[in-house]
């Protein structure tokens, strides 16, 4: 899989940055595109006076600065984080399937919140992106610790298999949660489903320094993955200490994902989907891949979440529910192209 | 003498069997069912749908379906708020939740079970324990008020139901004597960064449409008995004379955390809301108005008659 060429990879580094550029301008386009449309149709010119001379007491001003902004920066922080995510865990497990989730951070973020509300009631619902973020944080830490305890220590596949093993633990007692007391269930069946509704700029202000802090130690890890992703023996023999940058790498993703979730919930198929398609396109060489997932990630979930808004206005779909829907055909479209 | 003995106990047994007269009813799945006229060991299998409006009733119920409440402990919801009665040894016995613990009930020998299309216990188990009757209450065969009249006609409790229907219409009778009906109303609440819709919005919304209120086309417009997750941006277009705004209460939920879950779903939600504005935003605990329940009903009715008579309306005149 890693040894596969993308469609750019034998380009010049000055295309590559001019094609990251032109995503970055892809971006900008998508996120006008994200508060220029909504549930209330608002005519462009309402939107740009919004944007340039604010009016406190103008719903419409509100509905951009309150409602649509923070939703389409939230997108952006979260894309860029679970890509970056789902790439290095593809890099340092060499499996093509992992994604943020393979470490059990989803499911732990999933168990804690729902474990909390049953145990203090929907009151604790407000906390749940902090709740969210310990659960994934503790989840990750406990994978490692029993992938440790294992006969050769925290490799790869028993990096997979622990978390495998832990997230159908931790869902099978979210399922008798749900069984026992479908009430609180009901209360956090949005959040589960991963949504970018009703999260507030300040929430983004504790969330997005780590995960800028984490995204930019993945691009200065980037180089060294490469050649963890062609195997230890390699990256040994090429002086890399393989250990020590797993643990760096499983930190960074642990932030990445833990804060994501802190933001959005759940959102699946973003870290699976999105590296893939930056694979597709420049190749194995991670230097390239970690910001292009970044970019294309943040580019999908400013889409998704338009869509999710737009779709069938004014009622919202989950946005995790479409990023399922459009994820599941484009990864198997990608895995039709990859093995022509 | 042990033969008379024997033969007595037997004439008892076989005539306390064919003491209960029965009736053919056809449930929602179309089965036809001999059930007792005047059952007196009835199973409920839904606690909300079922229980509740059987306990308020009258009818004998000495079974029913429960889940777990705000402190962990099993419960009939809302049954004691709205009837008194919750599960207690000897006089109504827990069955569990979805699915209920089929060897429990057979336990309880019940002589009638009343269960719905949401229930997973099988009703080829379920009719071997006693007759069974499965109501839909999912696809809207009939309106949730509808469902009393089904229940009081199997179980016998006709006068009972008369009685509390009358007592609904003499306290709709008081709302429109105490407020002005031709004012617009609203009901939601927010959740999960979006607006909760409901036509009609439980008890709340049944009471204000049978006074003769009007909603705002936001609402007003959806199919009846149907519920959206609106965006926020529809905010100002659930604005009215009068909104009703609800909250957890069960859950230990206070009105503050109504205003909390606005504020989360819409910052500054108060300023785009004309009602709350001028101070005609109520707030009000949900689960008296959640049930299909008379009493629920009532409490619903005194507490929207209440805040009416007491709001401020003269910036309006």
């Amino acid at each position: 899989m890693t040894q596969a060429a993308g469609l750019l990879a034998r380009r010049s580094g000055s295309l590559m940055a001019l094609l990251l550029m032109a995503l970055a301008g892809a971006i900008c386009l998508l996120f006008a595109l994200h508060i220029a449309v909504g549930a209330k149709p608002l005519p462009l010119g309402t939107v740009i006076e919004a944007l340039l001379a604010r009016d406190p007491k103008a719903f419409d001003h509100s509905i951009i600065w309150d409602l649509r902004l923070p939703r389409a920066l939230i997108a952006i922080t979260v894309g860029a984080a679970l890509a970056v995510s789902g790439a290095l865990m593809q890099g340092v497990t060499r499996n093509p399937l992992a994604d943020p989730g393979l470490l059990g951070l989803m499911a732990g973020a999933s168990f804690a919140v729902v474990m909390t509300s049953l145990v203090f009631g929907p009151a604790m619902t407000n906390w749940a992106p902090w709740i969210a973020a310990l659960g994934a944080f503790v989840t990750a830490l406990a994978v490692y610790a029993v992938a440790h305890w294992t006969p050769g220590g925290p490799t790869p596949l028993t990096l997979t298999l622990t978390g495998a093993v832990i997230s159908a633990f931790l869902a099978a007692l979210v399922s008798i949660v749900h069984l026992l007391n479908e009430d609180s269930f009901d209360n956090l069946r949005v959040w589960l489903s991963g949504s970018l509704s009703g999260r507030s700029l300040e929430t983004l202000g504790v969330t997005a320094p780590p995960i800028i802090v984490a995204l930019l130690l993945g691009l200065a890890l980037a180089p060294r993955v490469t050649a963890l992703a062609m195997g230890d023996d390699v990256a040994k023999g090429l002086g890399i200490k393989t250990g020590q940058l797993k643990l760096q790498l499983l930190v960074v993703v642990v932030v990445l994902t833990s804060s994501a979730v802190a933001l959005a919930g759940p959102l699946g198929f973003v870290g699976l989907v999105i590296p893939h398609v930056a694979r597709l396109l420049v190749g194995s060489d991670y230097r390239w891949i970690v910001p292009f997932s970044a970019l294309i990630g943040a580019a999908f979930l400013l889409g998704t979440d338009t869509l999710a808004r737009i779709a069938i206005p004014p009622r919202e779909i989950s946005t995790g529910i479409i990023t399922a829907m459009v994820g599941a055909p484009v990864f198997i479209q990608l895995v039709r192209m990859r093995a022509r | 003498m042990i033969k008379f003995l024997f033969a007595g106990v037997l004439l008892l047994a076989a005539g306390s069997v064919v003491a209960q007269e029965t009736q053919s009813f056809t449930d929602d799945l179309g089965r036809q069912v001999a059930v007792p006229v005047a059952p007196q060991r009835i199973a409920a299998l839904h606690d909300i749908e079922l229980t509740v409006p059987l306990l308020e009733l009258g009818a004998p119920v000495i079974a029913s379906h429960a889940r777990p409440g705000a402190d962990g402990a099993q419960t009939i919801r809302s049954s004691l708020l709205l009837t008194g009665q919750d599960l207690a040894p000897g006089q109504i016995a827990d069955l569990g939740n979805n699915p209920i613990d089929i060897e429990a009930l057979a336990a309880l020998e019940p002589d009638l079970i009343i269960t719905t299309v949401w229930q997973k216990a099988p009703v080829e188990q379920l009719e071997l324990i006693a007759p069974t009757i499965v109501i839909d209450t999912q696809s809207g065969v009939r309106d949730d008020y509808a469902l009393y009249d089904l229940l009081a006609g199997i179980t016998g409790t006709g006068d009972r139901l008369a009685t509390l229907k009358a007592r609904y219409q003499a306290q709709i009778e008081q709302l429109r004597r105490v407020a002005d009906v031709n004012r617009t109303v609203s009901t939601f609440h927010a959740q999960n960064g979006k607006l909760s819709v409901w036509n009609p919005y439980g008890a709340f919304g049944k009471i204000l449409l049978d006074a003769g209120f009007s909603f705002p086309p936001v609402i007003a417009d959806m199919a009846a008995g149907t519920s959206e997750q609106l965006s926020a941006e529809v905010l100002p277009e659930l604005d009215a004379d009068v909104i009703f705004v609800s909250y957890r209460g069960d859950e230990g939920q206070t009105p503050a955390d109504a205003h909390a879950e606005l504020e989360t779903t819409l910052p500054g939600y108060c300023a785009q809301l004309v009602a709350c504005q001028q101070g005609r935003m109520v707030l009000l605990p949900r689960e008296e108005g959640w049930a299909t329940s008379y009493t629920g009903l009532t409490m619903v009715a005194y507490a929207i008659t209440t805040a009416l008579g007491s709001l401020d309306f003269r910036s309006f005149n």
